[in-house]
């Protein structure tokens, strides 16, 4: 292995190109070196920004020598199939979220990175959000108690078509997988506990979410082993101006004290101009994330590469994710609650 | 519209009678004639009776029989809403009937009966209704300027009662056998009455989780529940008597309405100022209109002779689903609140 662990980018659509390629120049142990991706013109992209080469073949990449990792970023249902290769390939590998499209898929990642005692980590970006590290840290520290209540909103415009593999369940599973993973990890992060039931309510809002047949708007609950009442709420549904300036809010109930934290009090600043009303600034291509985020997820997971520690999220912490809310999913399918 | 209520207050059980009596006081359709007691916190009655100038009678009959009264506001301990919305039917007495409207369906269903045989009318107050930014919301849907309602999630979070800084005495609301239940139900209701309302529809089916978690209660602290509604609107409410002694106000309200054409985020509908004093940062209501508007609501029905705008059917549909989700939360399942 050279000086600098060396990436490969799998898919350069949306998170690949604009959260994940940026970040590798401020992370000083990594180098990316491949831009992969199946649409002509992406990985050129990307390469031109960041100096990879770029690359039509998942087959070539997998096939380097001079590729340590490969940073996954590529629909969820794509996911274990290229995860198991370039583990197989003796390729160490960072998934986004979900950690995959079912739990078998999950399973064989978790197997084939075992067998191959290469690192699997998952991309469960909050984690790396120094919002939530605060807001952890907070809680370690006991400033509200113990924590018995916690609400988590993500909400958003999801601005692309119905045929993209995001609204499609057997692609990405719609909302509740894919938005649902984030909070259902962020709640066993932050309460440190086992959820043991789900009970989800799903609603199909737009025109997309009713074309592919998937739920674009969920609320749901879960109750944890200790006691803990944990209500998400996950939609695409919102109007498309919402998730520029707010997307996100979390409130936690502790037995001596509450912390509220949501964007409009991380976006202290309205901007008026000419023709519009008040608009929120828009500080970066995601408002669900920070820049820093993905930087310190991929910082993370190349110390991990280089033996320094275990991934903090662990395979199980994001199959764990996935269970929870695929079994929310099934609540919201059948309207009972449904255990964990 | 010249005429004046002859008005009297019942009870300073409640912690919402001082507010109320000052609501009628400044009225103009309202002149505030008697204060009567009813056993809990009478020495306040007794001295609101003095500062308002008004007569104060022992009990809700010498109220009913010497006052003249025309309509009375209830401020009891809710198990006894029954007995005395019956006395003022009895009399063709007016009756703003303080939440909840009682602790069970049997009783919430003779004090509709017997207002509706009397002719009476019958209001219990939500606050929601009278929140000049619900308001708002409401028209919006109303008027389809806001697109169909898809969700709303409300949270309705306050101190314990007894932590009130005021005379009277609160220990009742902590007694799930006088109250009805815990913070779910004292502080949830008002929010469950603006999800109905809101939603335009009744709810077909409730789950929720609750729990006794902070104070050493016999009664929940905490509840969330999820509501839906026979038009598909869902509700998520949060309750209960969670926030700390140093949260900046009494109240965390936020409701948060999503329908198709616009999203409405309002957090703490009440227009306040911000207070940092020695003893910390206090969050100061400057005006509650909500509590001005209720009662001014209900002079109107009187005067008017109409239904006002919250029934005593309302209150019982707000109390049904609060019940339901009591039993959701015993069951671990979903159920569906008796209509």
């Amino acid at each position: 292995m050279s000086d600098k662990v060396r990436v490969a980018l799998v898919g350069c659509g949306n998170i690949g190109s604009g959260g994940h390629a940026p970040a590798y120049a401020r992370v000083p142990g990594a180098e990316l070196v491949v831009a992969c991706d199946l649409l002509p013109g992406r990985a050129e992209a990307v390469a031109r920004a960041t100096g990879a080469e770029p690359c039509g073949s998942f087959q070539e990449v997998v096939a380097r020598d001079d590729v340590d990792a490969v940073d996954l970023c590529v629909p969820t249902d794509r996911h274990a199939p290229l995860a198991v290769e370039a583990l197989q390939a003796g390729k160490h590998v960072l998934c986004e979220k979900p950690i995959a499209r079912t739990l078998e898929e999950a399973d064989a990642m978790i197997a084939a990175a075992r067998e191959a005692g290469r690192v699997l980590m998952v991309g469960h970006v909050r984690r790396f959000d120094h919002r939530y590290v605060a807001v952890k840290g907070a809680l370690r520290a006991g400033d509200v108690g113990r924590p018995i209540y916690i609400r988590r909103a993500e909400r958003q415009w999801l601005p692309v078509p119905a045929d993209v593999w995001y609204w499609r369940p057997e692609a990405g599973g719609g909302v509740i997988v894919d938005i649902g993973v984030h909070i259902a990890d962020m709640f066993r992060w932050l309460l440190e506990d086992e959820p043991v039931s789900v009970y989800a309510v799903g609603r199909q809002v737009r025109q997309a979410a009713r074309e592919a047949n998937s739920f674009d708007h969920a609320l749901m609950t879960f109750r944890f082993a200790g006691g803990a009442i944990a209500v998400a709420e996950a939609s695409w549904a919102y109007q498309p101006s919402f998730g520029r300036g707010l997307y996100a809010a979390l409130d936690i109930v502790g037995t001596a004290g509450t912390l509220h934290d949501s964007d409009q009090q991380a976006n202290p600043m309205l901007v008026y101009d000419a023709t519009q009303g008040p608009q929120l600034p828009h500080y970066f291509r995601f408002m669900s994330t920070t820049e820093h985020a993905f930087q310190a997820e991929i910082a993370h997971f190349v110390a991990c590469v280089r033996g320094e520690h275990p991934p903090a999220i662990s395979p199980h912490d994001a199959r764990r994710a996935l269970e929870m809310a695929l079994a929310a999913q099934r609540s919201a399918e059948t309207g009972s609650v449904v255990p964990l | 519209m010249g005429r004046k209520v002859r008005f009297g207050i019942v009870s300073y059980a409640h912690l919402h009678t001082p507010r109320y009596t000052a609501a009628v006081a400044a009225n103009p359709h309202a002149e505030l004639a008697g204060i009567a007691g009813t056993g809990l916190n009478d020495d306040v009655a007794r001295a609101e009776a003095a500062r308002h100038g008004v007569p104060y009678f022992e009990s809700v009959q010498g109220l009913l029989d010497r006052a003249g009264v025309e309509a009375i506001y209830v401020g009891t301990e809710p198990t006894r809403h029954l007995e005395i919305v019956r006395l003022a039917a009895s009399r063709g007495v007016h009756v703003l009937c303080d939440k909840p409207i009682a602790t069970t369906l049997a009783q919430a269903d003779a004090i509709v009966e017997a207002a509706r045989r009397a002719d009476i009318k019958l209001m219990v107050p939500f606050n929601p209704r009278f929140q000049l930014p619900v308001m708002r919301c409401k028209e919006e849907l109303v008027s389809g300027q806001a697109g169909e309602l898809v969700a709303i999630y409300a949270v309705k979070y306050g101190k314990l009662p007894t932590w009130a800084r005021s005379p009277q005495r609160a220990d009742w609301f902590l007694d799930p056998h006088q109250a009805g239940g815990g913070g779910f139900l004292d502080i949830g209701i008002h929010a469950v009455d603006a999800l109905r309302w809101l939603a335009g529809a009744e709810a077909t089916r409730v789950y929720a989780q609750m729990g006794t978690f902070i104070h050493p209660l016999e009664a929940e602290d905490l509840g969330t529940m999820t509501v839906e509604f026979a038009n598909g609107v869902v509700g998520v409410l949060s309750a209960g008597w969670v926030n700390p002694e140093s949260f900046p106000a009494w109240l965390d309200v936020r409701f948060e309405v999503l329908a198709t054409e616009r999203t409405y985020l309002i957090d703490s509908p009440y227009h306040a100022f911000t207070l940092h004093g020695p003893a910390g940062v206090e969050s100061r209501p400057w005006w509650r209109r909500d509590v001005d508007g209720l009662v001014d609501e209900f002079l109107h029905a009187i005067i008017e002779d109409r239904e006002p705008a919250i029934t005593g059917e309302d209150g019982r549909a707000a109390l049904a689903i609060v019940l339901a989700a009591y039993e959701s939360a015993r069951l671990g399942r979903p159920v569906a609140p008796s209509l």
